[in-house]
């Protein structure tokens, strides 16, 4: 039998008592005994980055937290990211550049930028790519691009709804799979980008085949995937050549 | 499910005693696994009140002492010179993505013992041991005995990873980590973790059930090449989502030489 076990959290600046069985996550208890949903489950095992929050300052998976284990540690959610207070300056700027598109993720950007700038007021490229787009080498425009307390250009790319996308072969060609939307198969033409969405880690690949090395089509070109580096693209086609 | 946070070792020891309980450590790997209904111990024993696991230590020689419950972030916040602690802090800062290297930590993932997990590769090239502690006693397992297979490991029951420790290295080592994954934050296609003094020691992750590793590998581009050649004909390499086992084979022999490289830069 489920035993539910009682836990003080303190979430957005208040103790919230919460009686939850010890598996339940902290995204589930934010979601269902608190009301606060904004946070969203997406993949639910820490790849997506929908469910972010901050906890003890610190950039957290709340899917991948268990509520009983919080402990003392203080919980901030896109609730309290700004208080009682209307949309903070992170809010505001991704507003300002129409950077929202479906909407279902953006708690987690506003979560990962908020703590960005908390620690780093005025960021650099590298920090933001870092942080946000965790990748140094990607060489294609992203969310970030001004970050001196501005998001800039509206061009923040995300998800495509296709999470747990996977690239299969089949045929010679690599094919983008989607096993969460029943989408069985979305097959590419060539040069057609396809945008992966790992929540707050965006990539945007192109397709690429292993095997049939030169075929220019099927190359990927990852914004954020290291493959897509010029230098990888050359380890593919040619191990052998020098970086 | 039942959770317990001691906050000794000893009642720690005391707590696994239970039938299919399992440490918790940053939970980035098992609340995920729960999540997919992979596993559902019947107590959880949380190691997060547990001050003998905290800390970072360092030796008059460079070498480390690093306690189990170090989170990536702090590993990756290092600034070391002594080549293993540097090749450590260099697999730590490709961990996962921020979120995850917040929370996760050394001793989960090397107790997880992922086959395309970072630390396994840069442990075994570093020469690291692994501390372990239960009950009866402690004992140290060095790494390249203590990664046994996909998500096997020498931990036996009712052990808890307690420290590791990383020597530093010869007095001129380099080092380098050199990781291939579809994308940043995802674990390795294949990963090379190299120490560089003379000849390279090699290890690489992602090609088999557990490190692969080479010593004496000399410094110039056709031999390291034709060594990983080698390397890459005798492995067992996985086929997956990721990449193809040939794939995998292929890309090994330019990556050490890239590893070898980075590492004498």
């Amino acid at each position: 039998m489920t035993r539910n076990l009682h836990t003080v959290l303190n979430v957005n600046g208040e103790p919230r008592d919460v009686l939850a069985p010890a598996s339940a996550t902290l995204l589930e208890v934010l979601r269902t005994s608190l009301g606060l949903t904004g946070s969203k489950r997406g993949c639910n095992h820490g790849v997506c980055g929908a469910c972010t929050v901050l906890l003890d300052g610190k950039l957290a998976r709340s899917c991948l937290t268990l509520a009983v284990d919080v402990g003392e540690r203080p919980v901030t959610t896109i609730e309290g990211v700004n208080g009682d207070n209307d949309f903070s300056a992170v809010q505001r700027a991704l507003i300002d550049a129409g950077a929202i598109q479906c909407g279902f993720c953006t708690p987690g950007f506003v979560i990962a930028l908020t703590e960005l700038f908390a620690r780093e007021p005025r960021p650099g490229r590298e920090a933001a790519e870092d942080d946000v787009v965790p990748e140094r080498e990607n060489d294609v425009g992203f969310g970030v691009g001004r970050v001196e307390g501005r998001i800039a250009q509206g061009d923040l790319r995300r998800c495509l709804g296709l999470l747990r996308t996977h690239v299969v072969e089949e045929g010679g060609c690599q094919q983008i799979v989607n096993r969460d939307r029943g989408v069985s198969r979305l097959a590419l033409p060539p040069l057609s980008r396809v945008m992966v969405g790992l929540g707050p880690a965006i990539h945007e690949f192109r397709l690429y085949d292993q095997r049939t090395r030169g075929c220019p089509g099927l190359t990927v070109e990852g914004m954020a995937g290291r493959i897509g580096s010029s230098s990888e693209r050359r380890l593919i086609d040619n191990p052998a050549s020098r970086p | 499910m039942d959770y317990v946070a001691p906050s000794t070792l000893e009642d720690a020891y005391r707590a696994l005693e239970t039938e299919d309980a399992l440490c918790l450590a940053g939970g980035q790997s098992l609340v995920a696994m729960m999540n997919l209904g992979l596993i559902a111990p019947a107590r959880l024993v949380s190691l997060r009140c547990i001050p003998a696991l905290r800390g970072i230590a360092a030796a008059s020689d460079g070498s480390l002492r690093i306690g189990a419950m170090t989170t990536h972030a702090e590993l990756a916040a290092l600034d070391v010179a002594a080549a293993g602690p540097a090749l450590l802090a260099q697999a730590a800062r490709v961990v996962a993505y921020p979120a995850v290297r917040a929370w996760g930590t050394i001793g989960g993932s090397v107790a997880h013992a992922d086959p395309a997990a970072d630390y396994p590769p840069a442990l075994v090239a570093a020469d690291a041991s692994i501390e372990v502690a239960s009950a009866a006693g402690n004992r140290r397992i060095a790494a390249r005995e203590f990664f046994r297979g996909i998500f096997e490991t020498a931990l036996a029951k009712g052990e808890i990873i307690t420290a590791i420790h990383v020597p530093a290295g010869p007095p001129s080592a380099r080092a380098a980590y050199q990781k291939l994954s579809l994308v940043a934050g995802d674990f390795a296609i294949l990963a090379v973790a190299v120490i560089v003094a003379g000849s390279a020691r090699v290890a690489i992750g992602g090609c088999g059930p557990k490190p692969l590793h080479a010593e004496g590998l000399a410094l110039d581009d056709a031999a390291l090449l034709e060594a990983g050649r080698k390397i890459a004909m005798a492995c067992d390499p996985p086929s997956d989502h990721r990449a193809s086992a040939a794939y995998r084979r292929k890309v090994l022999p330019e990556l050490i030489r890239r590893a070898v490289r980075a590492a004498q830069q």
